[in-house]
């Protein structure tokens, strides 16, 4: 370069000033989430009882699976976001949820993994609501670069910490920032979410809405969307089935009773799912069918028992939006067929007593 | 990694131009430019290179072979087994589900109707198209023919014939690169860096504005539309259309300005890809203007080896039609791409017949038939199934104005429209390295608008070409 011509640095000063300013904005706007090491994390939510922000979900969860509240907790949740409201209202126990957004059956095994081995005689159950998804996202969750460098340095962590939302960053996010800095201080009932110490969620706002009466309606192409965003790329890997297999054998391996579901998801989304990708919906729940019929599992619900949310009584009136049950649904699900007092009528597979049957069902949709 | 993400503009992209900058020995230079694109290739899937490399290692033996043998049968042999290996590649990861489904649809069909017993080959294999593969097999058979015409001399040196085939501004979507175009460059290259920064930052610059601030905003307006094609009113349809005929445009000729732009800081020239093509007033002008450098690889190798239009009015149209629906084919294994190939060949075959009549109107009239055509064609390059490439098509003319008009898109798409057809200069025709300040503050605004989008970004269209 022979020099660097005026025009040069004046688009770099015009482009750059104005994206480090904004960027530093919503870093220091938003530290509490981005800078707020997980154990920190969980002191403050134990201090606290529930707070409005929340730290990289995937480090909070690896933590929160060996800390005292998991470890004492009768029962654990794990899933994706489709779960993470599940409480103690919904299982009727003491309830440690480790929902990750997006989790795959790889981040799936790694949380098995991290969950402590019982003591002989001892006994939890572990709600397993899984997903389609599962069987193709390539990634575990629980194997970030942060959660490599957290135990390393926690220098290097920051660093990391500061540079992730380059990642993610866009101008939504700096306008939620915005918002959220002119009102830093909103009533527990308009908040958007709220997460609790034992690793669930809850959304003030929504229930507000909906206990006034107000409900958003969701429209076919939000459902075409939902389809498409979830099962454009998906294929069956089977590094993903083996995954999932594996998971499921250590938390036998360590004493746990796995009671394994399918998440429910509206059934326009089922339909829908059906209609576009119809060979690969099918083909996920047959591939988890025949494992779960060859595992050691306290029970296994097909997709034909817990998909279709209408069958427990749900209606639109109780989705979050159209892959998303709320938690007034999720308790039907589950007094209904997934806690201790509930029916074992779809129950397919029960291992303490003789092998489960090998049935295929596609979703009662 | 893409253009369009922050690790390749704040990482991957200065420290390319940092070694660029230190190495002083060019060869030494092209070595580390043929590593760091093996690196960059190898974020989309590390297998991804070693198939590379094998396809050029490969060319570079064969072609040497060529070049040294004096037996016509010998060299037209090492001829084939190269162009037989790419396209084997090619044909494989490309074309082997598509071959299969086919085959199966048809057993399927066949069944149906004469209630033979039907045999379904297989359901399909877990292929996994590499990134790239269409644009660097077609420079690598580019190159092996030339050598065997002997247009060109073989490649001596194996890490510039490395770097010819996986330099990665053009690795992943072209344009279609010449070997006699950028072999020389490289064995041009200066022991001190030789780079036109401004104008290869502005253009760079540019193409990113194009993919994200408009290609991808009206993508995020007219991908909910046609989840549900079958649902269109006629003005949905034509707005979704029209919107995807900006979409791809400004998609792809901002990848390639980005191409560009990096081949300028490298002090590489790549050739022109897009030419205002919406500008076009006949078929011929519009693949003149159109991905430019796939139209003349299909012209050099496919459309003249046929025979062109030296055989004859019949024989003509028939390699118009070859080519064209190679052509399509190309852009991706589906019958729809066979489809948009075969209304561009019948567009091309009856211009070449009643051309003499269509050149007589007026410009403006042909301009905007022609725009009129091309956005009917998007139709089958955009909806895969037979059946919502019907419903789009019955939507356009079941003159059906109900329903919402999506403003948003209208908006959009017009400025889109207006930047397309009316702005005088394009991208190729603007003097980029002598912009002053005051241009260089309205382009450095708007990549700071552009870089706040950067991450709700999507692949680029061709990537899955």
């Amino acid at each position: 370069m022979k020099r660097l011509r005026t025009p040069v640095a004046v688009f770099l000063l015009a482009a750059g000033i104005p994206f480090v300013i904004t960027f530093s904005f919503f870093v220091v706007s938003q530290q509490r989430s981005l800078l707020t090491d997980p154990e920190a994390y969980i002191a403050r939510l134990k201090h606290d009882g529930a707070v409005a922000h929340m730290v990289s979900l995937a480090a909070w969860k690896r933590l929160l699976a060996r800390d005292e509240v998991c470890r004492d907790a009768d029962v654990v949740v794990i899933g994706s976001s489709r779960v993470r409201e599940i409480d103690a209202s919904v299982t009727g126990a003491s309830t440690c949820n480790l929902y990750v957004d997006g989790l795959s059956a790889k981040g799936f095994a790694s949380l098995a993994r991290e969950l402590p081995a019982m003591a002989p005689g001892e006994r939890r159950v572990v709600y397993v609501g899984i997903d389609h998804f599962w069987l193709w996202v390539d990634r575990d969750e629980l194997d970030g670069l942060d959660l490599r460098l957290l135990p390393v340095s926690k220098t290097l962590w920051t660093v990391w910490a500061v540079l992730r939302p380059l990642g993610y960053f866009t101008s939504s996010d700096l306008f939620e920032a915005i918002r959220r800095f002119r009102r830093p201080h909103a009533r527990p009932a308009d908040e958007v979410s709220v997460w609790y110490p034992n690793g669930h969620l809850r959304h003030p706002r929504y229930y507000a809405l909906k206990r006034a009466g107000k409900h958003r309606r969701f429209g076919r192409q939000a459902i075409e969307e939902s389809v498409v965003k979830t099962f454009s790329d998906g294929r069956l890997r089977p590094a993903n089935v083996r995954a999932l297999e594996q998971g499921l054998r250590t938390l036998h391996a360590k004493g746990y009773a796995a009671r394994v579901f399918w998440n429910p998801v509206s059934p326009e989304h089922i339909a829908a799912a059906q209609r576009r990708h119809g060979a690969l919906f099918r083909s996920v729940i047959d591939t988890v069918d025949d494992l779960a019929a060859a595992l050691p599992l306290d029970r296994y619900l097909p997709a034909s028992a817990t998909l279709d949310p209408t069958s427990f009584g749900c209606t639109e009136w109780d989705y979050f939006d159209p892959t998303h049950m709320d938690v007034d649904c999720l308790q039907r699900v589950f007094k209904k067929v997934l806690t201790e007092g509930s029916s074992s009528a779809h129950v397919s597979g029960d291992s303490r007593s003789g092998p489960p049957s090998r049935r295929r069902a596609g979703p009662a949709s | 990694v893409l253009f369009n993400s922050f690790v390749f503009i704040l990482a991957f992209l200065p420290a390319v131009l940092a070694g660029s900058w230190l190495i002083r020995e060019p060869r030494r230079r092209v070595i580390f430019w043929t590593v760091a694109s093996w690196v960059f290739y190898g974020f989309a899937g590390p297998w991804f290179v070693l198939l590379m490399m094998a396809s050029t290692v490969v060319d570079f033996l064969l072609a040497q072979r060529i070049a040294r043998s004096t037996s016509p049968t010998a060299r037209r042999t090492y001829m084939v087994i190269s162009i037989s290996f790419g396209l084997g590649l090619l044909g494989f990861f490309k074309y082997f589900n598509f071959f299969l489904d086919t085959v199966n649809a048809v057993a399927t069909a066949v069944h149906g109707v004469t209630g033979l017993p039907a045999s379904t080959m297989t359901t399909s294999l877990a292929i996994v198209l590499p990134a790239g593969i269409s644009f660097y097999t077609f420079e690598t058979i580019r190159y092996t023919v030339d050598v065997y015409r002997g247009h060109i001399r073989p490649e001596s040196d194996f890490w510039y014939f490395a770097c010819f085939v996986s330099l990665f501004p053009h690795l992943i979507a072209g344009p279609i690169i010449k070997p006699g175009d950028l072999l020389p460059q490289l064995h041009a290259l200066q022991p001190r860096h030789q780079w036109r920064f401004q104008h290869g930052l502005f253009l760079f610059a540019a193409g990113l504005c194009k993919k994200v601030l408009i290609a991808d905003r009206i993508a995020a307006s007219i991908d909910p539309l046609l989840l549900s094609a079958i649902d269109l009113t006629t003005t949905q349809a034509w707005l979704a259309m029209t919107g995807f005929a900006m979409q791809i445009y400004f998609d792809f000729s901002g990848y390639t300005d980005m191409a560009r732009g990096l081949g300028h800081m490298l002090g590489i020239e790549f050739p022109v890809n897009f030419n205002s093509p919406y500008r076009a007033v006949d078929p011929s002008d519009f693949w003149r203007r159109w991905h430019i450098t796939l139209s003349m690889w299909l012209r050099d190798y496919l459309y003249i080896p046929l025979g062109g239009n030296r055989r004859g009015r019949l024989l003509t149209y028939r390699n118009l039609m070859i080519t064209m629906l190679l052509g399509g084919l190309w852009h991706g294994a589906g019958w729809n791409f066979v489809f948009w190939g075969g209304l561009h060949g019948l567009a091309l075959s009856a211009y070449h017949r009643f051309g003499r009549h269509w050149d007589v109107l007026p410009v403006v009239t042909r301009r905007a038939l022609m725009f009129v055509f091309v956005v009917l064609s998007w139709v089958p390059f955009r909806l895969h199934t037979l059946a919502e490439i019907a419903a789009c098509y019955r939507a356009m003319f079941a003159l059906d104005f109900a329903g919402d008009v999506p403003w948003r898109l209208v908006v959009l798409s017009g400025a889109a429209i207006a930047i397309a057809l009316f702005v005088r200069r394009n991208s190729n025709e603007i003097a980029w390295g002598r912009l002053g300040p005051r241009a260089a503050l309205a382009l450095g605004l708007a990549t700071f608008a552009t870089l706040l989008y950067v991450n709700a970004s999507t692949q680029f269209l061709y990537f899955q070409f």
